[in-house]
């Protein structure tokens, strides 16, 4: 709502600083948008909250600021002479969709250009001026912050209030066909002549050549017009504010201002008293003046006197033990809408804050584990990443149930995102074409598997920059299911491995996680269909890492150990699992077996490597000797010979 | 030999010694079982009992400084074994990891509401119109739909539009009084540019109690944003309007930057806008089951209290995810 500081300043009466008023507004719930000087006069461009239609329009407007002031300004509409020559049929078929529809006819126009002085105050307020007869109308419109429409008088036989039939079409004001099937409309006896509250017809519409008109003030039912502005695609000021819930006392008077108007700017003469259809009248609305409730909602003692004091200044009644609510006031219905009222006019700021909670939250473990986990990941060296939520479907490979956007931000991302990846891919790939050489992501966010999901996503890419101490390489498998395993070893927890079948993994460098039998996530080679770059992933359901939280502790085992290291030589394809496997079929001293060192290379038979194992013995009821853990080697190396396993002569 | 022999006898045999191997055999050709101090004092049973006592203290004066020498040159020696380095190369360590802005401040956030009491909570981030409008007294057809574009999905559910619908779930779900904390994700379509994103993120707060007040609601924003952005800080509350709390208020601290004095961050208004809070809607409180309790609700935008703390001036920083802008957290 635009507001010119000169014509606000006319209204109220009372002189007042521009610069004051920046303060006033947003401390009444009008927040200042933006402020133009324009012609040594200043527009206001104000944020009308939905639930205030009085603010629609100057008066409003003024009520709240001189209130403000600790002042009482209630507008006075002028007094016309009636004539009642002519008079209107009107019928409404349906009370609910229009329960006041109201009339005036005007003879005598003459339809020219406005007084200059209304001209500028429509333009300011960002409405182009057209002649006269629709420029008082809108004129009106800003004032009483009530829509009018004019209609030409030749056109209209008499008014009906009815639904739009079936196939029925009006084109409106701005030349478009438009279909109104069971929208509201304005007709005369045989075709519509406006949609009700949206936007007149053509047909029936103000021209140089019209002599009569009929003005409309009426109320329609807001959630008609707000669904059929919605249907129509076709949003107006006064759509607007009839959606927002017009006033419905306010009919008769600005019926008797525009025609007070039309009177005086365009020679018109009032030729009929002013019809009124009132189907279904509004019961007073009151609140019981509970002072002591009104206290306890704000945490203020405010005395009843000093609360019927503001009250009154904003227009409400007090009679006994009622607060009776003007009709302009359609928003407040309840003792704390009252409460709001009394807050703001004393302000908020004159509210005593108080802080009395004393207890302690209690951190649910998701937040802190969510919480720890993100810091371990940084301490792994990767860079935590936040990204948007919305996927492309062809990026998963997997038949899945997604949720589709009926209206997409980007028509190609229109499925919620059922995995981490998709958004560590793309931050990867953006900082690779930006030069960076080493890519190592992670975030943690919800997917939608359909159920919502917390999920942990890791990426690495690119090169481990040549340091000093190391060489410069690619990433590869390693280093992510290193990045896992210190994860699982961090929270204490065992897992399994099997072969991926998700299809974003590559099978040949891919793994399935498994705890406890369940399939928890996949980490590996992202499949190079998806991205050319060598890149590896972990996509992780991160919430049943936490609900096996916790391994039980293990008693310490005091007896010494003893070490063994040997050194095979393993033909190629046979893997490390399956080795650690056969060691461990000897014998319940064998606490650990870790391997230390692999090497190909000189020395070693084409076709074989060297794989060095420690193995770890220990009795958790006495020592282990020397000879005991010698004698399990020999079986170990024995058994070794049955796979082509053997010793390598150091 | 005598005791004055054997010292400087020993003294000549430790000349040029720089290992601590051949340092122990000197040791122990000395001071050992077998060595020449032992063989001194084997020597006290055959010489006069008068000169015994001074030929004692002799013999036990150069073990002494015998065994001082050694210890000092252990300590030598060991010293001179280390090399010297260049100390200006970098350690050996490992790549740099980072945290993102956003989830610094929502920690940090959810941190301080709960040492006041608050217990964090998750919402879902598909909601069904019931819990992201109606729920919330913001019924079908209402204008007040108008300020929330909303994201539907083709099954008539819709992306929440705001974090509120946590407060009807935590309401149904658990009896007063409840103190809640919930950080997450909301959408709306919205432009994405310098200030605006589909999707933003929010930290919903929400306290049902009997007695609670305004000044309440207005008293534990202002005690956060001085936790959060320092005791200094004023905190102003005006006037606002959301269908689900009556009365409605829009919080302001004093710029971080300009300390309320006026500068671009603020646009030269002195504050800078955080969210939006309220009373709890007697309707919506009423719909619950709740008629005897009162309460009050906030939302702070977590990625506005961001940019606000680190100076960050455009909100498309946070999810374009640039390893530099990330790597300075």
């Amino acid at each position: 709502m635009k507001v010119s500081y000169e014509w606000l300043k006319e209204i109220l009466e009372k002189d007042l600083n521009p610069e004051e008023l920046l303060k006033i507004f947003p401390s009444l719930g009008m927040g200042v948008e933006s402020v133009e000087k324009k012609d040594g006069d200043y527009v206001y461009d104000l944020e009308i909250t939905p639930n205030r239609p009085d603010l629609l329009g100057m008066i409003g407007i003024v009520r709240e600021i001189s209130a403000y002031l600790g002042l009482r300004k209630e507008f006075e509409f002028p007094d016309i002479i009636y004539n009642d020559e002519a008079d209107l049929n009107i019928e409404i078929e349906d009370k609910n969709d229009c329960p006041r529809y109201g009339a005036i006819v005007i003879d005598n126009i003459k339809v020219m250009d406005s007084p200059d002085w209304m001209k500028e105050r429509i333009e300011k307020s960002g409405i182009r001026s057209l002649n006269n007869v629709v420029d008082i109308s809108n004129y009106v419109m800003l004032l009483t912050g009530h829509p009018v429409h004019i209609f030409d008088a030749e056109k209209i036989d008499k008014i009906v209030i009815r639904r739009g039939r079936k196939n029925e079409k009006i084109v409106t004001l701005d030349g478009v066909e438009r279909d109104v099937e069971d929208i509201l409309l304005i007709c005369n006896s045989s075709e519509p002549v406006a949609i009700a509250g949206i936007m007149g017809g053509e047909y029936s519409g103000v021209n140089t050549k019209t002599k009569r008109v009929i003005v409309e003030s009426a109320f329609f039912n807001p959630v008609l017009i707000r669904r059929g502005s919605k249907k129509l695609n076709l949003k107006t000021e006064a759509s607007y504010r009839f959606e927002r819930t017009a006033d419905i006392g306010i009919i008769p008077d600005v019926l008797k201002i525009t025609g007070k108007l039309l009177q005086d700017f365009s020679s018109g003469k009032v030729i009929s008293k002013i019809i009124d259809v009132y189907l279904q009248e509004r019961k007073e609305k009151f609140i019981i003046f509970d002072e002591k409730k009104i206290n306890k909602i704000l945490g203020t003692d405010y005395s009843k006197e000093e609360m019927k004091m503001k009250l009154e200044l904003l227009g409400f009644k007090i009679e006994g033990e009622k607060i009776i609510v003007p009709s302009s006031r359609r928003d407040v219905e309840i003792i704390e809408d009252i409460a709001e009222e009394i807050g703001v006019l004393t302000g908020y700021d004159n509210i005593k804050r108080r802080f009395s909670f004393i207890f302690s939250g209690v951190a649910k473990d998701e937040f802190e584990f969510v919480r720890e986990f993100k810091y371990l990941l940084k301490g792994l060296g990767l860079n935590e990443v936040i990204t948007l939520s919305f996927m492309e479907k062809n990026f998963e490979k997997r038949d899945l149930d997604f949720h589709y956007i009926k209206n997409p931000m980007w028509p190609e991302k229109n499925v919620m995102r059922t995995n981490l990846l998709y958004g560590l891919l793309n931050c990867a790939k953006t900082n690779l074409n930006r030069g960076y050489e080493t890519i190592s992501l992670f975030e943690i966010g919800n997917v939608f598997l359909p159920e919502q999901e917390l999920h942990l996503g890791i990426l690495l890419s690119g090169n481990l920059k040549r340091r000093w101490f190391e060489q410069e390489r690619r990433f590869n498998f390693y280093d992510v299911k290193g990045v896992f395993e210190n994860l699982i070893e961090n929270l204490n927890l065992e897992c399994e491995f099997k072969e991926t079948i998700n299809p974003l993994f590559h099978t040949e460098q891919g793994l399935d996680i498994y705890i406890n039998g369940e399939n928890i996530g996949t980490l590996g080679l992202i499949n190079q269909n998806i991205i050319e770059e060598d890149a590896f992933g972990i996509e992780l359901k991160l919430l049943k890492i936490l609900q096996e939280k916790g391994r039980k502790f293990k008693k310490i085992n005091r007896f010494p150990f003893l070490k063994r290291d040997i050194s095979l030589l393993v033909p190629d394809g046979l893997e490390n699992s399956h080795i650690i496997d056969i060691i461990l079929k000897e014998g319940r001293f064998i606490e650990k077996v870790e391997l230390i060192d692999i090497y190909k290379g000189k020395n070693i038979p084409e076709g074989f490597k060297s794989m060095t194992y420690r193995i770890i013995f220990r009795k958790d009821d006495g020592t282990m000797n020397s000879e005991e853990a010698d004698e399990i080697t020999k079986k170990i190396v024995h058994r070794l010979k049955d796979f082509n396993i053997r010793l390598r002569e150091m | 030999m005598e005791p004055e022999e054997v010292l400087s006898s020993f003294i000549e045999d430790i000349k040029g010694i720089n290992d601590l191997d051949s340092l122990e055999k000197v040791r122990i050709k000395y001071l050992g079982k077998k060595g020449i101090i032992q063989s001194l004092f084997n020597q006290l049973k055959i010489i006069p009992p008068e000169q015994k006592p001074i030929f004692g203290k002799k013999v036990n004066d150069v073990k002494e400084e015998i065994t001082r020498r050694i210890e000092e040159l252990k300590g030598i020696i060991s010293v001179k074994k280390i090399e010297k380095i260049d100390k200006t190369i970098p350690g050996i360590k490992r790549k740099k990891g980072s945290i993102h802005p956003l989830s610094i401040i929502e920690n940090k956030i959810v941190k301080i509401f709960l040492g006041m009491g608050f217990s964090p909570v998750y919402g879902y981030e598909i909601e069904t119109d019931y819990y992201n409008f109606t729920a919330l007294n913001t019924p079908l057809e209402h204008p007040a739909r108008d300020l929330q574009d909303t994201f539907y999905l083709e099954d008539g559910r819709l992306l929440r539009t705001h974090t509120s619908p946590v407060q009807i779930r935590t309401m149904e779900r658990v009896k007063p009084p409840i103190r809640i904390i919930s950080p997450g994700r909301a959408f709306r379509v919205d432009a994405f540019d310098a200030s605006h994103s589909p999707v933003f993120h929010q930290v919903e707060g929400l306290y049902v109690d009997r007695d609670v007040t305004l000044g309440d609601l207005f008293g534990t924003l202002e005690k956060f944003m001085r936790e959060f952005f320092g005791p200094q800080t004023e905190a102003r509350f005006i006037p606002s309007y959301f269908p689900f709390t009556e009365p409605s208020a829009e919080m302001s601290a004093t710029c971080p930057f300009c300390k309320g004095s006026g500068c671009s961050v603020c646009k030269y208004t002195g504050w800078v806008e955080l969210g939006g809070c309220g009373m709890v809607h007697r309707k919506v409180l009423d719909n619950m089951g709740l008629n005897e309790w009162t309460g009050f609700a906030f939302g702070l935008g977590i990625d506005r209290l961001t940019m606000l703390y680190f100076g960050i001036d455009d909100i498309r920083l946070f999810f374009e995810n640039d390893l530099e802008f990330l790597e300075q957290f």
